[in-house]
């Protein structure tokens, strides 16, 4: 299995190639309005030298949330490059990824669920709740929230909860920080909960995999104004 | 040799496919009218999000049957135009020529369109004048050859085809504006309102449209029933914008004693326009060309085919080099 995932949602890109039993790994911190070479990324993990583009099974990438612009040009190069090669093209809840990370880090079961918070703009924030299992499914849908409704104290009270990402960094979050860490969304785990979604043998093909917003714009139609 | 063209500057997504000894052998274009429509006007990030989702389709609809193993470079629109819609076209290409191995090309959106006649007509020399008019675009250019452009005259203010747009919102017409008020403008009569000239009488080859949708407002501010005069209105207004561009065209071409005039971009398919400018066939003694419609408004095919008759540079590849302000001087 050789699965090639990259994530750009932020402000760091990085990229990482499942090789067999091999892991290659690369990211590069970047201002928000930089743009990734893309070339650069993909030879960080040998692509072009050491292996092929044309023996990945499978390709993923970080769908967002997160900035508009960067989900949006991440996913419209991994829709180039996966459908040149007739390839699944999967992607992946930058949520999940942090979530999926924070239970890496944390190596143990005493936390029940994670709530993962993303900074947003005007003042709001992504938010996703996973229940702690190997498939993280989701207690409900993502979603935008105001900070408002992130410091209702029953969030912020459950015991057997971890709370990951830049979201809850705010003075209006009071939170025990034993539960509560900041981790950015990356490539690798975006590669293993790709690989978790590749082995269920679904169809991914490129036109389906598009960024994910959970915003719309405020533009107002004409009928409304 | 086969270029692959991708144009997403704006509302179009657009591909094609030129081939050096066939010209071009593949086009397709999505427009996102409709779903701009509905907001009177283009909105960006609604436009963005629209070429992603279609990018692919657009693509195998432009190959048809042919496979994209056998394109040798691809040529993309990096500017000027909207950001993020041009971020998903270049972001494309640079996926397509990773997997493919094959060179990108960065191409310039205005200079695509005037090197676009070339891909209807095979009469065409430099040097020719330009006359480029869009809704983002209002320029009279001298082309002297590839990437030899001197312009001689833009707009200070609104782009002729954002004062249709804008004229046609002032008229309750549908957007875009421009092939609606030449429609209603064909009842009506272009004498009735006596608008304003703008720069017409100016020594230099300069445009400006923003007093003469002014102009529009007021009058309409001071009529008690719109409706009963918007064929006059539409009419007027549109006689005046085209008188402008007539004037400055004819010094023009006085001024450069070029024998061969090209009307590029999107008001270049208003008829009044054509029928005038054609009528400088016999005046001046020139060729008045006009591209194909589809080839007027944005495409995919004019990238192309630019991209064609340039070569590679190593040191885009893989960058973005996406720019939405991008004087044509600087290519």
């Amino acid at each position: 299995m050789k699965l090639l995932a990259i994530d750009s949602s932020g402000d760091t890109s990085s990229v990482t190639l499942i090789y067999k039993d091999d892991i290659l790994s690369y990211s590069k911190d970047h201002s928000r309005k930089e743009r990734p070479n893309w070339n650069k990324l993909l030879s960080s993990v040998g692509i072009n030298s050491q292996i092929n583009i044309s023996e990945i099974d499978c390709f993923a990438f970080g769908r967002g949330p997160g900035s508009y612009t960067g989900i949006r040009s991440l996913a419209s190069f991994m829709k180039g490059l996966s459908w040149t090669q007739n390839k699944p093209l999967i992607g992946i809840s930058n949520l999940k990824s942090i979530a999926y990370q924070a239970i890496k880090q944390k190596n143990d079961t005493e936390f029940s669920v994670i709530n993962v918070a993303l900074k947003s703009d005007l003042d709001e924030v992504y938010f996703c709740s996973y229940l702690n299992s190997p498939l993280l499914e989701e207690q409900e849908e993502e979603k935008v929230m105001s900070y408002k409704e992130l410091s209702n104290p029953r969030l912020l009270s459950n015991p057997s909860a971890l709370y990951v990402g830049n979201g809850w960094n705010d003075e209006r979050i009071k939170l025990d920080s034993n539960t509560s860490f900041n981790i950015h969304s990356d490539a690798l785990s975006i590669a293993h909960l790709a690989k978790l979604k590749f082995d269920t043998k679904e169809n991914f093909a490129p036109e389906d995999a598009n960024p994910v917003y959970l915003k719309d714009t405020n533009y107002k139609k004409i009928s409304n104004e | 040799m086969l270029t692959l063209g991708i144009e997403t500057s704006c509302d179009e997504t657009a591909v094609a496919v030129y081939d050096s000894v066939d010209g071009i052998v593949g086009e397709s274009v999505f427009s996102q009218i409709d779903m701009h429509a509905e907001y009177g006007g283009v909105v960006p990030e609604l436009a963005s999000r629209d070429h992603c989702l279609k990018i692919i389709s657009v693509l195998e609809d432009a190959l048809g049957e042919r496979n994209i193993s056998e394109i040798d470079q691809i040529a993309y629109t990096s500017g000027p135009g909207l950001l993020g819609a041009l971020l998903v076209g270049e972001s494309f290409a640079h996926g397509l020529s990773a997997g493919l191995g094959i060179p990108t090309i960065p191409v310039h959106h205005l200079e695509a369109h005037l090197m676009a006649p070339a891909l209807d007509f095979d009469d065409i020399a430099f040097p020719f004048i330009s006359l480029l008019v869009s809704g983002g675009h209002s320029l009279i250019i001298d082309v002297k050859g590839l990437g030899d452009y001197t312009i001689l005259g833009e707009s200070q203010d609104d782009a002729v085809g954002e004062a249709f747009d804008k004229v046609g919102k002032l008229l309750n017409l549908p957007y875009p504006g421009g092939p609606h008020i030449e429609r209603v403008a064909k009842d009506g009569d272009p004498k009735k309102f006596n608008y304003p000239r703008p720069m017409m009488h100016s020594d230099n080859l300069n445009l400006s449209f923003s007093g003469l949708k002014t102009a529009v407002l007021y009058s309409i501010r001071d009529l008690e029933n719109l409706d009963d005069h918007i064929p006059d209105i539409a009419a007027s207004f549109q006689r005046a914008a085209i008188d402008v561009l007539v004037s400055k065209i004819k010094k023009s071409l006085i001024q450069t004693n070029r024998d061969t005039l090209i009307l590029a971009g999107g008001v270049a398919a208003n008829g009044l326009l054509r029928a005038e400018m054609s009528k400088l066939e016999d005046e001046f003694n020139i060729k008045v060309r006009y591209p194909a419609m589809k080839h007027c408004t944005d495409n995919a095919a004019m990238i192309a085919y630019l991209g064609s008759l340039k070569t590679p540079d190593a040191s885009t590849q893989g960058n973005s080099n996406a720019r939405p302000r991008w004087p044509l001087n600087e290519v």
